[in-house]
């Protein structure tokens, strides 16, 4: 049957074929799962064989990863948008979270196909594609992420809509309309995307929006805290077995990255000052410039500062999910130690003060909240190797008051 | 661009829905589907280019599209001669400027994040079209690359494609010019021939940085190509792509901005020599090799330019260099080297600095601070590029058309070699020898020749006279009538005008003549040999005898005094006398004995050279005797210039000016419209010239003088007796007059010529000068010529010693008879008038009656063998009276004599 069909598709043009294909694809995997939900299949062993027919279907006339047509080798840029357009239509349409999961899963569950998995994502956004941002969403999980493959996707919507097309910003602030899980999984990603090392900052407009989503709404960052449907992830556990594991038991959120950007952002912008300092021979415009830009950093960092807290404060102590580790935090500290050590004299710097006190505000309000564990000695070990800032010594009185 | 300004600001919010709408729209009416108009296509393109950044790959496919065709118009149009209305693609040139304003728009807002996209698809998409249209008949008969050039620039599409490729070079070059020049690298690789304007027109933009971009790429990419395949390295090095289109590149540019290229490279190399130079920047070195191994514009800057930055100092930092570098195997320098050789075997220009330079660093006389691994190092590619020069050379007489650059450079500066050879002596000599041969190999007979001739007139020391023999060794192989053309060379020049160092040429020929002589190869008697060629010469040689440099004319006359003389052409004789006898009277006034003496000792071996041809030597003979009887020559030899009965102002003018001018013209060929001949008495306003004083010699110096004369004169007598006993000259070669004469058998025509000779000089008329004794009544008609003779004879005492000589011969007197009867004359009318008591009181006419009588005694009775002498003899009765008396009277004493007088014949006093 699976050969008459593929006879079938390979007999249709290039568009058709792939519309027919998808139907397809998703009529094999209900059957799929009727034969599993019948018992016939152990799970784990079935799906991931490279003969499975549905991704044969895929590579074929989805993709047109195959050898067997030598002249389709290849789809031209605007083939592919027409790919596109049928995917996110066919996503659109595709009501049933469970079935776009397994299509979706089929498509680009072994990261084959990145690029056009980033492309399509691009779209989803653009064209307000609901189901197959929640997908996506499911899939960064799935892969963790700050992994490579997520952190890629989450870098080609950055150039894509902040730097490319700064015109379509717009329509990036909308995600959260579009998907919260993925808007929230977009941040953890763009945060491990732009460390702050080196000069390497988030642009303007990034930050920017990523302000105002967590201030519109607080719950944004605690998002991927509730975990998924698991039918829906079930389909995929053949694939992820392993990996699902783990993902139940540690779930990523934006909250340390964010932390990290708000506390770090104060020395980088420190250390660039200094550098700028050492050039001479700078147009009285080009320092205005530098001095402008300075402060809107430094506001727009403040407010997300704020709103991190915000976050962190509406979780529900009684339900207490473990967002933050003391790995998390001995790493920031790591990072902190490094900046500060290039700016002289840091105990008098105000923006060494800033860091530290934000840092202090944030390891208080994650205890407090219930988000990170901690042991008595580990805020004394942690600031060690920090330079003297009041707050962190009163927190360090307090701890060992109590 | 109104579209384009709103689309690049912050534009409205569109919804998905519209979006959606806009991607359909698009996807159908690019691939067709459904007509949608072009505009309405174009629309809605640059509407997704704006609001969904991931379709930009899709609009840009669709804008190449839009420009292909674009271009498809254009050449239809140059086609066919612009039938095509502009109707029939009514929009696409709005919609081209629209999309370009979008597209610079964006570049403009973000350079850093458009730039690189759009540079690559605009160069991409400017290759693909004009490799897919330079096949078409309209970009055909572009066929030169200015008017392919027109061409592409006067089309809408492909001028808007460039121009948006040099704004994203422009923004991006200040930040990552890699990025770009990388992106060009490419396209230039891949659509080679055709993509050369849009390099060129971009390089042209932006030079300086394309340059020394695409130098740094090149080298980047080397140095990859080069670590990832070290072993066959320098073998594939030509199959690096990039370096192909680095050198093209560089190539186009090269017409316009050589001089920044020539600066890109030199800058290239001297970052590499800085002490922190990274690993990349110090392969510059051989990276520069392999550029110049592929472009000869490059070869040339390389040759040129770089060749003077290689002080010692840089070149110790080379060698530092590469002994640093990682394990630098033996076959990798190797390569290297040879890299080198070729280089220099292909240089052009450069050619002859570039080995001036290697001579420079190899001569370990010079004072240079180099580290020995260069001087060895710069020796190697020396000796292997004599090597490869001798393979290529001797392989060329094969296939003629092979082109070697560097001995056509080295044709146009052999001289300047030549002069090198001559004045750095040794250290060089074995590879410029070498050199010089394969140049004048290469370059022909001609310029061979005038090469040896260089080496051969410039050779002083035995150093250069051996480089000399060697390399005619070396050339007769190839051109066996090297010789005789070189010496002709040799010999033009030295009749150029104004030639100062004939002195020094000449004494090259010299000693490569004695050298000559003494060798070994002398004997084989058909080797051609400098001094056979030279007896071509020998005319232009002896009118060197003239100059006015004594050293040249020593040196001329040591020279034909080396040469054996063959026949000659009687003008050749002529000008050969004339010259000799001249300088031979010339070297009599010098004060500088030594000179005089070795001068001497040449000009008696050229006299027996000269006799050898009885001509010759009468020619001779008669030229030393008008020299001799000269009047500015007469008081060298003893003539009393008191007696030669002209005014004091004309005795001091021993030295006619004029005549000496006039003389020193022959030394050099006459030219056309110069002057061949001197006519002034003096310079206008100081009246006549002042004359020398005449000078005065001791009778020491007088005798040796007269001694030099008559020995020439002996020797042109002589004839070719000497050479049957040439023992006897070669004994006392310098005293030939004395004592010998007797032992030699002088010959008679010689001598009767010299009598002749004499009687024509001495007598002023020819009233009577037969043989025959004449009347006694006749001796009164001669009175006033015989007066004349013995003035001639006493102001020119020399020409007694003439007599003397001419006496020795059996019957050569007789020719002299007018002048014994003049002399005899007016002695007899002396004595008859004088009254002194004692002859002694009056010792001139004494001594002059002495002489004469010797002389006649030597001769008189001539041993009669003519029929003439036998006449003469038979003289009157009457005068042999008084002598009859004598010997009757004193018969006792006297009677052994009486038979020499009279015949025993009993007829013998005839009646009359």
């Amino acid at each position: 049957m699976d050969n008459l069909r593929l006879h079938y598709l390979q007999q249709l043009d290039f568009p058709e074929c792939t519309k027919v294909g998808l139907q397809h694809i998703e009529e094999y995997l209900s059957q799929g799962s009727q034969r599993s939900g019948g018992g016939g299949r152990i799970p784990g062993l079935g799906g991931s064989t490279s003969d499975n027919p549905a991704q044969q279907i895929a590579q074929e006339f989805v993709f047109f990863h195959t050898s067997r047509r030598p002249y389709h080798q290849r789809l031209s840029a605007i083939q592919e948008l027409q790919v596109l357009e049928i995917l996110c239509n066919h996503f659109h349409e595709q009501r049933d979270s469970k079935k776009a999961m397994a299509l979706f899963d089929v498509l680009f569950g072994n990261a084959g196909q990145l690029e056009v998995l980033c492309r399509l994502v691009s779209m989803g956004v653009a064209v307000q594609c609901k189901s197959l941002l929640y997908c996506a969403a499911i899939w960064m999980e799935l892969q963790g992420c700050t992994s490579p493959n997520p952190t890629k996707l989450c870098k080609m919507l950055v150039d894509d809509y902040c730097l490319l097309v700064p015109s379509a910003t717009s329509v990036l602030c909308g995600l959260p309309h579009i998907s919260r899980r993925f808007t929230c999984n977009f941040m953890t990603s763009v945060t491990s995307l732009y460390p702050f090392s080196g000069d390497q900052c988030p642009p303007y407009a990034l930050v920017e929006m990523i302000t105002e989503w967590i201030n519109k709404d607080p719950g944004l960052g605690l998002v991927s805290l509730t975990p998924a449907d698991k039918s829906v992830i079930q389909k995929t556990q053949g694939r992820y077995g392993q990996v699902a594991q783990p993902w139940l038991s540690k779930v990523q959120t934006p909250i340390p990255g964010l932390a990290h950007w708000c506390i770090v952002a104060p020395l980088t912008q420190e250390a660039i000052r200094a550098k700028l300092d050492n050039r001479h021979g700078e147009t009285a415009m080009e320092t205005e410039h530098t001095n402008n830009t300075e402060s809107k950093n430094l506001q727009i960092y403040s407010k997300l500062n704020v709103g991190i807290i915000q976050t962190m404060v509406s979780v529900n102590p009684e339900q207490s999910k473990i967002y933050l580790t003391m790995q998390d935090m001995f790493l920031l500290v790591k990072t902190v130690t490094g900046l500060i050590q290039q700016i002289a004299n840091p105990t008098e710097n105000d923006s060494v003060q800033t860091a530290l006190d934000r840092l202090g505000q944030f390891f208080q309000v994650a205890k407090g909240t219930g988000g990170l564990q901690c042991d008595k000695g580990d805020l004394s070990r942690m600031c060690q190797s920090l330079p003297s800032n009041r707050f962190l010594e009163i927190l360090q009185q307090q701890t060992e008051a109590s | 661009m109104a579209a384009a300004s709103d689309g690049a600001g912050q534009g409205m919010v569109y919804t998905s829905q519209e979006i959606q709408d806009q991607v359909r729209c698009f996807v159908q009416g690019s691939t067709y589907k459904s007509k949608v108009s072009c505009e309405e296509l174009a629309k809605s393109a640059l509407f997704l280019l704006r609001t969904l950044p991931s379709a930009r790959h899709a609009v840009l496919e669709h804008l190449c599209t839009v420009f292909d065709e674009s271009v498809n118009t254009h050449v239809l149009q140059i086609e066919l001669g612009s039938t095509i209305s502009s109707t029939a693609m009514p929009n696409l040139d709005s919609v081209i400027q629209d999309s370009s304003g979008f597209l610079m728009s964006f570049i403009k807002i973000n350079p850093g994040a458009w730039a690189p996209i759009i540079s690559s698809w605009s160069i991409n998409l400017l290759g693909h079209i004009s490799s897919k249209y330079a096949e078409r008949r309209g970009a055909l008969h572009a066929s030169g690359f200015n008017e392919l050039l027109q061409m592409w620039m006067t089309c809408t599409a492909t001028k808007t494609l460039i121009d948006l490729a040099s704004e994203c070079f422009a923004s991006l070059i200040g930040s990552s010019p890699d990025v770009c020049v990388d992106a060009l690298l490419e396209a230039s690789v891949k659509y080679s021939p055709h993509f050369d304007w849009v390099v060129a027109h971009l390089g042209s933009c932006f030079p300086q940085t394309i340059i020394t971009r695409v130098l740094m790429c090149g080298l980047k990419d080397f140095c990859y190509h080069g670590s990832s395949q070290s072993d066959a390295a320098i073998s594939s090095v030509q199959n690096i792509p990039k370096m192909a289109s680095v050198v093209g590149i560089l190539g186009h540019l090269a017409g316009q901005h050589g001089q920044d290229i020539r600066k890109a490279l030199l800058a290239l190399f001297r970052d590499s020599l800085r002490p922190d130079a990274e690993r990349l920047q110090q392969s510059t070195t051989p990276f520069l090799l392999h550029l110049a191994s592929m472009s000869s514009m490059l070869l040339h800057v390389l040759t040129t330019d770089f060749v003077h930055t290689l002080t010692p100092d840089i070149l110790n930092k080379l060698a530092y260099q590469f002994v640093q570098q990682k394990s630098p195997s033996l076959q990798d320098s190797k390569s290297l080297l040879s890299l080198v050789v070729h280089l220099i075997t292909k240089s052009g220009e450069g050619a002859y600095r570039v080995i001036q330079f290697l001579l420079d660093v190899t001569d370990l006389n010079c004072e240079k601070e180099l580290v020995p691994e260069v001087r060895a190092t710069c020796a190697i590619i020396l000796d292997t590029l004599v090597l490869d020069l001798q393979r290529i050379v001797h392989r060329r007489c094969a296939d003629p058309s092979t082109e070697l650059p560097i001995l056509q450079a080295l044709q146009s500066n052999a001289l300047k070699l030549c002069t090198n050879l001559v004045t750095h002596g040794d250290t060089r000599q074995k590879r410029l020898t070498k050199l010089l041969c394969y140049v004048a190999i290469y370059s022909g007979e001609s310029c061979a020749s005038d090469i040896l001739a260089h080496v051969l007139i410039h050779s002083r020391e035995i150093n250069e006279l051996s480089a000399f023999v060697q390399m005619t060794t070396e050339l007769e192989t190839r051109y066996p009538d090297i010789l005789p053309t070189t010496v002709g060379v040799a010999i033009n020049k030295l009749q150029q005008f104004n030639m100062l160092d004939g002195g020094m040429m000449l004494k090259g020929l010299l000693n490569v003549v004695q050298w000559e002589r003494n060798s070994v190869h002398q004997d084989s008697k058909d080797k051609i040999s400098v001094s056979r060629c030279l007896q071509d010469h020998i005319p232009a040689i002896a009118t060197q005898l003239s100059h006015s440099d004594p050293i040249t004319c020593l040196a001329a006359i040591q020279l034909l005094a080396e040469i054996r003389m063959h026949k000659m052409s009687t003008s050749n004789v002529t000008r050969i006398c004339g010259a000799f006898v001249t300088f031979f009277f010339k070297v009599l006034k010098s004060k500088d004995a030594v000179y005089v003496a070795s001068a001497l000792s040449c000009c008696r071996e050229v006299v027996k050279q000269l006799t050898r041809s009885p001509t010759a030597s009468n020619t001779l003979l008669r030229f030393l005797m008008e020299g001799a009887t000269a009047e500015e020559n007469a008081v060298l030899l003893g003539g009393r210039e008191q007696l030669s009965g002209l005014s004091t102002s004309d005795i001091n003018q021993l030295e006619p000016a004029l005549l000496n001018a006039n003389r020193e013209h022959s030394v050099s060929l006459a030219l056309p419209r110069a002057h061949s001949s001197v006519f002034h008495a003096g310079i206008i306003g100081q009246g006549l010239k002042t004359r020398a004083v005449g000078l005065l010699l001791t009778k020491e110096k007088e005798l040796a003088n007269k001694q030099a004369f008559l020995g020439l004169v002996w020797i042109c007598c002589c004839g070719n007796a000497q050479s049957q006993n040439p023992s006897v000259l070669q004994k006392d070669g310098n005293e030939p007059f004395a004592g010998t004469i007797h032992n030699i058998r002088l010959l008679p025509a010689a001598l009767n010529y010299l009598a002749k000779c004499l009687v024509e000089l001495t007598a002023p008329d020819v009233v009577y000068n037969a043989l025959h004794w004449p009347e006694e009544e006749f001796m009164k008609v001669t009175i006033e010529r015989d007066l004349q003779i013995k003035k001639t004879f006493d102001s020119n005492p020399v020409l007694w010693d003439v007599m003397d000589l001419i006496s020795t011969g059996p019957s050569s007197l007789c020719f002299c008879s007018c002048i014994i009867r003049g002399i005899m004359a007016t002695l007899i009318a002396y004595w008859d008038s004088s009254r002194d008591k004692m002859a002694r009181n009056s010792p001139k006419q004494l001594e002059a009656s002495c002489r004469l009588l010797d002389c006649m005694a030597k001769d008189n009775p001539p041993i009669p063998d003519t029929e003439d002498i036998q006449i003469a003899r038979d003289c009157d009765v009457k005068y042999t009276q008084t002598i009859r008396a004598v010997l009757h009277s004193n018969i006792d004493s006297q009677g052994q004599h009486y038979a020499r007088f009279f015949s025993a014949e009993p007829h013998q006093p005839q009646p009359q």
